[in-house]
């Protein structure tokens, strides 16, 4: 692979690393709901401050984090405008002919950027610092309760685990069918939109049907090693929470304190 | 075309926890019209060498020479050193995608702006060089054979009709009948057209057989390179790099074992070395 794929895991050993998936997976959805409380410069501080340790203890480098921010950049660029131009209150900080920025604008447009931004940061800490083995294990473990009401807990773990397993392998595939159409002359990167779609189809065929092909290559490599899902399987790594987990439950109440006691 | 090759680096994803030095220091020289076979396990570099050959992509560091253009970190030849290198992917029926054989097959000639009677006439020469007959050229490549479908991957590229042919792995997943089927073919092309070809290959039998001059590619340097011959007389080297000797090579070492004069080593087909045992035999009995 000659790309970092966005959400790949970045293997560590670094105490956000160490974490149990279930607690992460719990902690980033809470905090998620909890960035949307902050409204002024205080309490987004709190947040900023807060993920900024959380990524500096992740070891991981800042690079890997600012890359991921990449394709969201487009959308906060637009927000920003929409915001500048169109919230209107508070004081008229510029006005030249139809264009007037409000004061409100100014403060929205970067509330709503860092906004974006936190949960981006967030949602990617979560996905670098654990594999997609514990990403699917942890979510198995949580949606368990919910068998009893008919819903598929294992299948659907296991689904998304094939999927995650599957990106890369896909994404190299493209890579190389891309380089093999290359050779013979095709050009992904002039031309119109309309032409340059196009001119993937020679890459999307032959992807979709090695895809069905793998699909039915690990059916058939399932089925032969008996798998049945579901019932009574054991697993071979168990999930334990330990002490470090709770610390983010005492951590998490702590912010939830601060939010509440800094938010206007 | 020939291919000077010097100080080449390669590094992927450089700067990231997945860095990975592909490519140390290479230097090789291919002069035009030979035949030479990469030699090397997996990982010593050989994919990113014949990618960076084909000008798919840019090297971190060093020089690449193909006749008069220059392949370095920032150059813009790499497009047209495309139209003069033709490479065989490993499983190259995977990128098959066309409704028919003919169309397949002209999707390159198409990409290189060619009239349609030129179109016509290349994809008409490409099948018959890989010996398809002209009937599968409405079929669709969908449902033809394993070794049919690799003959119309291979059409495919040579419909581009490259100076320098880069075949990697080409006879990965055949039969032997396919498999040399398809290796006398393109060695029957390289001598009518004197095309350069560069293999790719694991497999010791056929660098003996087909090729002039071997590389063995280690850690992404070259660590030997020499004729068949010379090279297979390193015996403790390729050990070293996990590769074996020719079956030939190493029946012709047990013969020698019992039998004085030696067999000269640089003989790889079995035709060559059954008449030197005849001319042998011939010179005791007239003794």
């Amino acid at each position: 692979m000659n790309q970092l794929v966005i959400g790949q895991y970045v293997p560590g050993r670094s105490l956000i690393h160490q974490l149990d998936p279930r607690a992460k997976l719990a902690f980033v959805f809470a905090y998620m709901i909890l960035v949307f409380f902050a409204n002024n410069i205080a309490s987004y501080g709190l947040l900023l401050f807060f993920s900024a340790c959380t990524i500096y203890l992740s070891q991981i480098p800042l690079r890997i984090f600012s890359a991921s921010l990449k394709p969201i950049l487009f959308l906060i660029l637009v927000m920003i405008l929409f915001h500048l131009f169109l919230t209107k209150g508070g004081q008229v900080l510029f006005h030249f002919s139809f264009l007037t920025i409000y004061e409100e604008g100014v403060r929205q447009a970067v509330f709503i950027s860092l906004r974006l931004i936190l949960l981006v940061l967030t949602a990617s800490l979560l996905t670098f610092t654990t594999s997609p083995m514990d990403l699917t294990d942890g979510l198995e473990n949580m949606l368990h309760p919910f068998t009893r009401f008919g819903l598929p807990a294992h299948e659907f773990a296991l689904m998304m685990s094939i999927a995650l397993r599957f990106i890369p392998t896909i994404w190299d595939e493209t890579e190389k069918i891309k380089k093999a159409q290359m050779a013979r002359g095709a050009d992904f990167e002039s031309g119109h939109i309309f032409r340059r779609v196009k001119s993937y189809i020679p890459v999307l065929i032959p992807l979709f049907i090695s895809a069905f092909r793998r699909a039915e290559d690990l059916a058939l490599a399932m089925e032969a090693r008996c798998y049945r899902g579901g019932i009574n399987r054991t697993k071979l790594r168990e999930l334990h929470f330990s002490t470090k987990d709770l610390g983010l439950v005492i951590i998490f109440a702590f912010l939830v304190l601060g939010i509440c006691l800094l938010r206007e | 075309m020939e291919i000077v090759i010097k100080n080449l680096n390669h590094i992927y994803m450089p700067g990231t926890p997945f860095e990975r030095q592909a490519l140390q220091d290479l230097n090789m020289q291919i002069s035009s019209g030979s035949f030479v076979a990469i030699l090397g396990q997996t990982g010593s570099g050989k994919s990113t060498l014949i990618q960076l050959i084909a000008g798919l992509m840019s090297p971190t560091s060093g020089n690449i020479q193909i006749g008069s253009y220059h392949l370095t970190p920032n150059s813009k030849e790499r497009l047209a050193v495309r139209k003069h290198v033709g490479v065989v992917f490993q499983y190259p029926e995977h990128q098959l995608f066309e409704e028919t054989v003919v169309k397949d097959i002209a999707f390159g000639p198409r990409n290189q702006g060619l009239s349609e009677k030129e179109v016509t006439e290349r994809v008409q020469m490409a099948m018959e060089m890989v010996g398809l007959s002209p009937e599968l050229g409405d079929r669709s490549p969908f449902q033809l054979s394993g070794g049919q479908m690799r003959r119309v991957a291979i059409a495919g590229v040579l419909a581009l009709s490259p100076e320098i042919l880069i075949l990697d792995e080409p006879t990965a997943g055949l039969d032997p009948h396919g498999k040399s089927e398809l290796l006398n073919t393109i060695s029957k092309l390289h001598k009518e057209r004197q095309m350069t070809v560069i293999l790719v290959t694991h497999d010791m039998n056929d660098a003996a057989r087909f090729a002039d001059y071997l590389f063995v590619l280690a850690r992404g340097t070259c660590e030997l390179e020499g004729t068949p011959g010379d090279v297979f007389k390193e015996q403790d080297h390729l050990v070293q790099f996990a590769l074996d000797l020719p079956d030939i090579t190493r029946l012709i070492n047990q013969l020698n074992r019992q039998i004085h004069p030696p067999i000269p080593t640089n003989i790889f087909s079995m035709n060559e070395l059954e008449n030197h045992l005849i001319e042998r035999l011939k010179k005791v009995v007239s003794l």
